[in-house]
């Protein structure tokens, strides 16, 4: 048991040592993860939105589809991306395979159901009413829609911070697409596999206080933002 | 503003919600709408409101067929009105904002009507807080705020107290005398429609009836002498 102890200290004299592959790793997770999140947050938003209030058929397949799509597995998400960009894939001419570039698409694919699921279900329940409210009142489309996003905005928020946790924790697509390459394409996820594997566990344990912290700090920011209530 | 009915039919799966021929409200008129339960009230009322879409046939509005620019000059309220997560003075405020009523015009039209529900005492609190009854006055300053020529009113009182009912209808009653504006009030009250309305639709099994309210009505025994439209 002592080495977990260890690995505790040492992980923290890493994290004050300014250890810079640490940092790069730290701020490419960042860069990845919040684009992604981003793009599929704008994506989900509007979808979710539009197919929450749009009257249509096949609505409830429409449903089952999209919440399934909330658990597509990370790994078969990446090996399709990377089927596509790999060299003799049908996109490889972009040469994006093993680039950040490539782990954005992977996890903006990842990402999207996520949030389009979340804002779908916000908007059945809640979306009608408000939508209601803002016609009933004379609003027009731009004005609507500011009163959308202002009245469910925790809602909006909080499937943007799941979107965003499910891009920083996610380690399969990262991998398999970006290749975990050294100053490149190496993300804390995969740092943290990398490490386990060869036996460094204190610069595991390091990573995963530091991708623990940013999961709470991204939390605590964005609930904050959004004017919780508890 | 004049309302006319065309060959209107509604289904609910396949039953037939209602089928209605033809009907005629002159602008100005202050109807009452009643019928038991299920009977498709609230549903006539959104279709009126182009909130729901009719399976056959229109609504006119002053001759014309629904557009979009009819949304600033008719409002829907509902029996539990929805409340914005702002201020009561920010809710009542949001129609005339989206008017271009803006700065010290827009205050003062929102004061007025807080002022007429006799509620300007709530103007800072927050609209989500609000008891039942509160944010029924509350829903109404806000409809009214912008002086809706058609105002289409699914039991907005059925939350309230005696008093705050007698200050509801007294302010309707008023709101309608002074801009002559069209309304329909769904109502299980017939006692509400002897007191407010001069008009009654009776929506009963698909057929929406029309008849004069001159003498007091008791809805337990309607059917008999409503003149057929």
């Amino acid at each position: 048991m002592d080495y977990i102890a260890d690995g505790f200290k040492q992980a923290f004299n890493l994290l004050i040592s300014m250890d810079s592959e640490v940092y790069s790793v730290i701020g490419l997770s960042l860069v990845v993860s919040t684009l992604s999140a981003l793009i599929a947050g704008l994506f989900g938003t509007v979808l979710g939105i539009y197919t929450g209030l749009k009257a249509f058929r096949g609505k409830r397949l429409y449903a089952r589809i999209l919440y399934t799509m909330m658990g597509l597995p990370p790994v078969v998400v990446g090996l399709l991306v990377a089927i596509l960009l790999s060299r003799r894939g049908p996109m490889g001419s972009l040469e994006l395979i093993f680039t950040p570039t490539a782990m954005v698409i992977a996890q903006v694919i990842l990402v999207t159901p996520i949030v389009t699921g979340i804002v779908f279900n916000v908007t059945v329940k809640r979306g009608r009413e408000v939508y209601e409210l803002g016609k009933t009142l004379g609003g027009g489309h731009v004005a609507i829609l500011g009163l959308f996003l202002k009245e469910l905005k925790a809602e909006l928020m909080a499937a943007f911070v799941t979107g965003f946790g499910r891009a920083v924790s996610e380690v399969g697509a990262v991998m398999i697409v970006g290749g975990n390459i050294q100053g490149h394409t190496r993300v804390m996820t995969t740092y943290i596999a990398m490490n386990n594997s060869m036996g460094n566990y204190a610069k595991s344990i390091a990573m995963a206080i530091v991708l623990l912290s940013l999961s709470f700090l991204a939390n605590a920011f964005v609930y904050h933002a959004a004017g919780e209530e508890i | 503003m004049e309302l006319r009915i065309e060959a209107l039919v509604k289904r609910h799966g396949k039953r037939v919600l209602f089928d209605i021929e033809n009907l005629r409200l002159p602008t100005g008129g202050l109807y009452g709408l009643m019928g038991p339960n299920g009977a498709g009230k609230t549903t006539l009322l959104k279709m009126a409101a182009g909130l729901e879409k009719p399976d056959h046939g229109r609504f006119l509005y002053d001759g014309r067929a629904w557009h979009k620019g009819l949304f600033t000059e008719t409002t829907y309220l509902s029996q539990k009105a929805y409340m914005m997560n702002a201020t009561v003075e920010d809710n009542v405020g949001w129609p005339l904002e989206v008017r271009g009523v803006r700065g010290l015009e827009r205050d003062k039209r929102v004061r007025l009507a807080l002022e007429r529900m006799e509620i300007p005492e709530l103007a800072s609190r927050k609209a989500t807080t609000l008891s039942g009854g509160e944010a029924q006055k509350v829903a109404l300053a806000r409809a009214l705020v912008f002086e809706p020529r058609l105002l289409l009113m699914d039991e907005p009182a059925a939350s309230l107290d005696r008093q705050a009912t007698e200050l509801f209808e007294s302010r309707l009653i008023q709101y309608h005398s002074e801009t002559g504006a069209t309304i329909i009030l769904v109502t299980h009250s017939a006692e509400q429609a002897q007191r407010c309305c001069k008009e009654l639709l009776w929506l009963q099994e698909g057929r929406l009836e029309i008849s004069m309210l001159q003498t007091p009505i008791d809805d337990t025994t309607r059917g008999d002498g409503v003149g057929s439209f």
